[in-house]
């Protein structure tokens, strides 16, 4: 116990500093490609950016700001896949929607979503509430709530606090094993729904992971699929609208 | 005519000088195959007798001996001639000699040379030098000349065809034609030579001949392998030269119809080359370039632009298709409208293909228009070229909202955000860091480990909390043996003078000090009564407690000054005892 308080402490003193550090440094740069971006130098303002991620942080913010300059760029597909990757941060932002909606427009591939049932909308919504971590954050927490509740339990005497104590304790249970089951489905939600963009000009996507298989249909550049099982240089993808097929790896880059 | 002749002869006969005799074989050709026939003429200038044939060894006399006499008289000059001939077949190849012959002029005999002939193999059509026929087969030649017989499949090799004729014979009427040839397995095109036939000079098989080009088929091969053109066939009208004269003098000619043909030819088609064939390869084959244009960069939604792409240069045109264009799906396409400008030389087809798009955007944006690649192979080089179209972007600078805005407010009518789509929104100026590529944290040991120690920490608290009962319950027990004891202790004097009420009083107010001075700290002189209930309730003893104390010490007093017989010593032990417990227990 004491070694792991002492790692605390020494996690706090080695890392904390330096994540000030450089987020002051993100900033900075994030400010430089801002106003690149303002003077419509997209190249250079993507370059500071993508100096920024490379610290090894990043914000929906910044993934959008890459996505305008790649749009400005004519380069639909990485103008999306970023679009995508911030609005994988902000499910909800209004304005990333809104812009993705411009560079839709421009793509090539219209692919109709399947109409799914009730049941699956509910099983992808639960994988996207939260992040994992937020739910392993209120599990732990939720654990601690019980433990606390239940010690309060024993010490007090009066019959209506310990009737409160006896039903938080439950309650904190049932939100534990609640956070728990959630963080699985969405730790499961992020491993199965794996997502690429097409980033080749154009593609066909074959019945199995070879050249000589049938090519069952065409993609271009900037539609989103679903990455399912791969073998060597071959992914198998799903689109929304339900088709499969295999396409070369290469061609496509995971969110 | 020979009885004409005959007569003339004698007449003249008496008038015939005796001259020198020549007595000469001559034979109609000197090499001849062995289905052919050969014609010997023996001559003679005088007239002779007992003619005597040689054995023709190897021949077989067919006809024969013709016997002929001319006999003329020019400018008083005579001259004869007497002339047996047989018409001989070959038996055998070879060299073969014809013997002499024998003659007998005025007693004389004479002999001729002999003759040798070759003979060879049988040839097709046994050589008549003098037949009509024969000279317009050999003097009328029906050429297809191909420029190239090992082609790569799709390139264009071109079919001429030449009618040679020679000097020797003329061709003063049409030609009809019997059998065109059909280019099965070729994309082909014939360029038929249009108004008069230009002559040209030329030779063939090193001999002078003229010639005319009749057509020129430009063919592109569609398969691979070994491919046959088919013949040209022709029923050409030959005037040939005979060796008979009209009235004037002049040569007659005899017209003959025959049938000649172009041979057949075989081309060997190559297939193109598998390997780094590129994807986009759609079969053209020679040497083009791409290129797109858009009719405008800028307009408003729901108007029109035309999107082209042009192919030009050399090659199988018609045969490939030019690659398709894909639009951005905010983009109403309309079919496309096809411009062919070729033309068809002799060296294949030249000229441009274009494709032609009407485009409506329905949206504003901006729409880069992807380039397009255009992929031949080109037969000179041996290689595959790519050559690609230059960008284009178009800009909708006022249009509807998005479309797609619309479909989501039909088909989710409840819970979709409205999205303003009027225009592209700036960047973000503030953002909120997050670590990239957190440690999975979730799931793993430590988290666990974590939710372990916090469930430790109940069972750990009970068994503290158990811990600490039973510790508090073992001083609790002590305490009070402890003050059992010391009261004990106080009162034992006051115990041991029980039987002495004064002494006993003396000793039980003595001990109530002791205890007091020990318990509240105080000095027995300062103890006034109303001093101790003070100090007493400061110590939060309880009322009872302090009023009991009181008047058990008012008790003692008045019993050790004014001793009274009424004394109850077993009970105010007792309650001096009671005392103590109680205020020793409020003091706790």
């Amino acid at each position: 116990m004491m070694a792991r308080v002492l790692y605390l402490l020494v996690f706090v003193g080695l890392f904390a500093p330096q994540y000030v550090i450089g987020q002051g440094q993100a900033d900075n740069w994030f400010d430089q490609g801002n106003q690149l971006y303002k003077n419509e130098q997209y190249n250079q303002a993507i370059l500071r950016w993508e100096a920024v991620l490379a610290s090894g942080v990043h914000s929906a913010a910044i993934y959008y700001n890459m996505a305008n300059a790649y749009y400005h760029l004519n380069d639909l597909a990485s103008s999306i896949y970023y679009y995508e990757k911030a609005l994988a941060l902000a499910p909800g932002d209004v304005e990333i929607k809104a812009n993705r909606a411009y560079v839709q427009n421009a793509l090539i591939d219209v692919i109709r979503e399947q109409p799914k049932t009730l049941f699956q909308k509910w099983d992808e919504a639960s994988g996207q509430l939260l992040s994992v971590n937020t739910w392993a954050w209120l599990g732990l927490f939720f654990m601690g709530l019980f433990v606390f509740v239940a010690i309060s339990f024993n010490l007090v005497e009066t019959p209506s606090a310990k009737r409160l104590s006896f039903v938080m304790g439950i309650l904190s249970v049932i939100l534990f094993s609640g956070s728990i089951a959630f963080g699985i489905k969405t730790q499961s939600y992020s491993q199965n729904y794996r997502w690429a963009i097409v980033f080749s000009q154009e593609m066909s996507v074959r019945s199995g992971p070879r050249l000589s298989d049938e090519a069952l249909f065409e993609l271009h550049a900037g539609t989103k699929v679903r990455l399912l099982q791969s073998q060597d240089e071959w992914q198998e993808v799903e689109l929304a609208d339900g088709r499969r097929g295999w396409v070369s790896s290469n061609e496509i880059k995971a969110l | 005519m020979v009885k004409w002749i005959f007569y003339v002869f004698v007449l003249m006969m008496p008038l015939g000088l005796a001259a020198q005799v020549e007595f000469t074989a001559e034979v109609s050709k000197k090499k001849l195959g062995i289905n052919e026939r050969l014609r010997i003429d023996f001559e003679m200038n005088q007239d002779g007798d007992n003619f005597e044939p040689p054995s023709f060894e190897g021949f077989r006399v067919l006809g024969g001996p013709n016997q002929s006499i001319s006999n003329s008289w020019i400018n008083g000059k005579r001259s004869y001639s007497k002339t047996y001939s047989f018409f001989l077949a070959p038996l055998k190849k070879g060299a073969i000699t014809i013997g002499q012959a024998a003659i007998e002029v005025d007693g004389e005999r004479y002999k001729s040379l002999p003759v040798e002939v070759l003979v060879t193999e049988a040839v097709e059509i046994p050589k008549d030098g003098n037949n009509a026929d024969y000279l317009a087969s050999e003097n009328v030649h029906l050429v297809a000349e191909v420029s190239n017989t090992n082609p790569y499949l799709n390139e264009a090799i071109t079919v001429v065809y030449k009618l040679y004729v020679s000097n020797q014979v003329s061709i003063t009427s049409n030609w009809r034609e019997i059998d065109s040839p059909k280019y099965a397995d070729f994309w082909s095109q014939t360029l038929d030579q249009k108004g008069q036939l230009q002559i040209y000079e030329g030779q063939y098989r090193g001999e002078d001949y003229r010639y005319v080009v009749l057509r020129t088929a430009v063919l592109y091969p569609q398969k691979t392998g070994e491919l046959s053109i088919e013949p040209l066939t022709l029923d050409v009208p030959i005037d040939v030269r005979s060796n008979r004269r009209d009235f004037f003098g002049r040569f007659m000619s005899t017209r003959v119809n025959k049938t000649i043909s172009a041979g057949r030819r075989t081309i060997n088609v190559k297939p193109l080359p598998v390997e780094d064939r590129p994807e986009d390869f759609t079969g053209a084959v020679g040497f083009f370039d791409i290129d797109s244009s858009i009719s405008r960069s800028e307009l408003d939604a729901q108007e029109s632009l035309e999107y082209s792409v042009t192919v030009r240069g050399e090659g199988n045109l018609k045969l490939f298709e030019l690659p398709k264009p894909q639009f951005p799906n905010a983009f109403e396409v309309y079919e496309p409208t096809r411009n062919d400008k070729i033309s068809t030389r002799t060296s294949g087809m030249r000229g441009s293909v274009s494709e032609g798009y009407t485009l409506v955007p329905q949206n504003q944006g901006t729409y880069p228009l992807p380039t397009l690649s255009f992929s031949y192979f080109d037969p000179n080089l041996e290689r595959y070229i790519t050559k690609t179209t230059q960008d284009h972007v178009v800009s909708v600078i006022n249009g509807p909202a998005q479309e797609s805005s619309a479909q989501n407010t039909e088909s989710k009518p409840a819970n979709t955000v409205v999205v303003d789509t009027d225009r592209f929104r700036y960047i973000k100026l503030q953002s909120n860091w997050r670590e990239k590529n957190p440690i999975p944290w979730f799931g793993t040991w430590a988290y666990w480990r974590w939710i372990i120690a916090l469930l430790i920490l109940l069972p750990l608290w009970l068994s503290l909390s158990a811990l600490r009962n039973r510790y508090l319950g073992d001083t609790v027990a002590r305490d009070l043996q402890k003050r059992k004891r010391l009261i004990a202790q106080y009162l034992s004097q006051a115990k041991a003078e029980q039987q002495n009420p004064t002494a006993f009083y003396a000793a039980l107010e003595r001990s109530l000090h002791l205890f007091l001075k020990a318990q509240l700290k105080l000095e027995t002189s300062g103890l006034s009564k109303e001093n101790i209930s003070a100090l007493m309730a400061e110590r939060k003893a309880t009322k009872e407690a302090i009023d009991r104390l009181i008047r058990l010490i008012e008790r003692c007093e008045r019993a050790r000054y004014a001793p009274t017989t009424a004394v109850d010593v077993q009970n105010d032990y007792n309650e001096a005892q009671e005392v103590i417990a109680l205020i020793n227990n409020t003091k706790r």
